[in-house]
């Protein structure tokens, strides 16, 4: 089953490794999105369907807990996993990325295993548990 | 504020950045007699700056040579040299910044809130007067990389 993506993060460079590393994890990727933030990826999901977010913390216009918050406000939206991938590494913001409802959290730098870890555990709550990403970590070079 | 710990959650970032992600090899060494960095003409150079908040308030630069960032930014993208353009290399070195800067800050303490701004660039003709002057408490880490060098340098604001 093949996954559509909505990549949020305002530097383009970023969004560009996202979606690389979804590649070289074996990640089954479908439609892949981008937005620059918060209030451009409420845009797309407006008009696309999305299976998963991956978004960045510190945004301008809208960051990434204000996405989630609003996401989670939407009958449709808010069933749509959250995955925050963020330079933060407080607690604090750990909880709150938690408690506002990121499906899971990934600090930065990342490599191909903590993504592919971490897509593991939302992808298997997406299939009811049957799904995983695929790939050996031999195949594992960024 | 224990200015030798946060010198090491920078060495720490700078190390785990650098390698994670753009598979700088580990003959990045700290150097402390050679800052042939500094005589580089400014316009050939690029300095990012992000400035945070939160148990103390301060600023951080990235600075580095064009044709380093140029090899960086391609590896960072899986790209040939010759793809890749000027806004890219500046937007993967304000990345740069902002991976070392936040990774330091959550190292040095994992329980504070750091407020991080949005990284920016730094004009050529404005290198020296923010990033070689001295305004607050600073720690500058001066690394050689692939023939060149690079440096990351915090000011910590009284």
């Amino acid at each position: 089953m093949a996954f559509n993506v909505l990549i949020v993060d305002d530097s383009s460079p970023m969004r560009a490794v996202i979606r690389k590393t979804l590649r070289i994890c074996g990640f089954d990727t479908g439609e892949c999105y981008d937005a620059a933030n918060g209030r451009e990826a409420l845009e797309i999901l407006k008009n696309h369907w999305v299976d998963l977010v991956i978004t960045d913390y510190n945004m301008p216009e809208m960051n990434g807990l204000e996405l989630i918050a609003s996401m989670k406000k939407d009958d449709l939206l808010s069933a749509i996993p959250v995955v925050v991938v963020t330079t933060e590494g407080s607690e604090q913001m750990i909880d709150e990325f938690v408690h506002t409802g990121a499906a899971a959290y990934i600090q930065k730098p990342f490599t191909p295993e903590s993504i592919r870890e971490e897509l593991n555990k939302v992808v298997g709550d997406l299939e009811d548990g049957q799904g995983s990403v695929e790939g050996g970590d031999e195949d594992l070079d960024f | 504020m224990d200015r030798e710990a946060l010198k090491e959650a920078m060495k720490t970032s700078i190390s785990e950045v650098l390698e994670t992600m753009f598979f700088l090899p580990l003959e990045v060494s700290e150097t402390e007699t050679d800052n042939s960095l500094f005589q580089i003409p400014p316009e050939k150079l690029k300095c990012t700056r992000l400035r945070f908040q939160g148990p103390f308030p301060g600023e951080a630069f990235f600075l580095i040579p064009h044709s380093l960032a140029g090899s960086l930014t391609a590896d960072f993208l899986g790209q040939e040299l010759d793809e890749i353009g000027m806004a890219e290399v500046e937007e993967t070195t304000k990345e740069l910044l902002n991976m070392i800067c936040g990774k330091a800050l959550s190292l040095f303490d994992p329980k504070a809130v750091f407020k991080l701004g949005i990284p920016e660039m730094v004009h050529s003709g404005e290198i020296s007067d923010t990033v070689f002057s001295g305004n607050g408490e600073d720690i500058t880490l001066l690394y050689n990389a692939s023939e060149n060098q690079l440096a990351v340098k915090i000011v910590i604001h009284s």
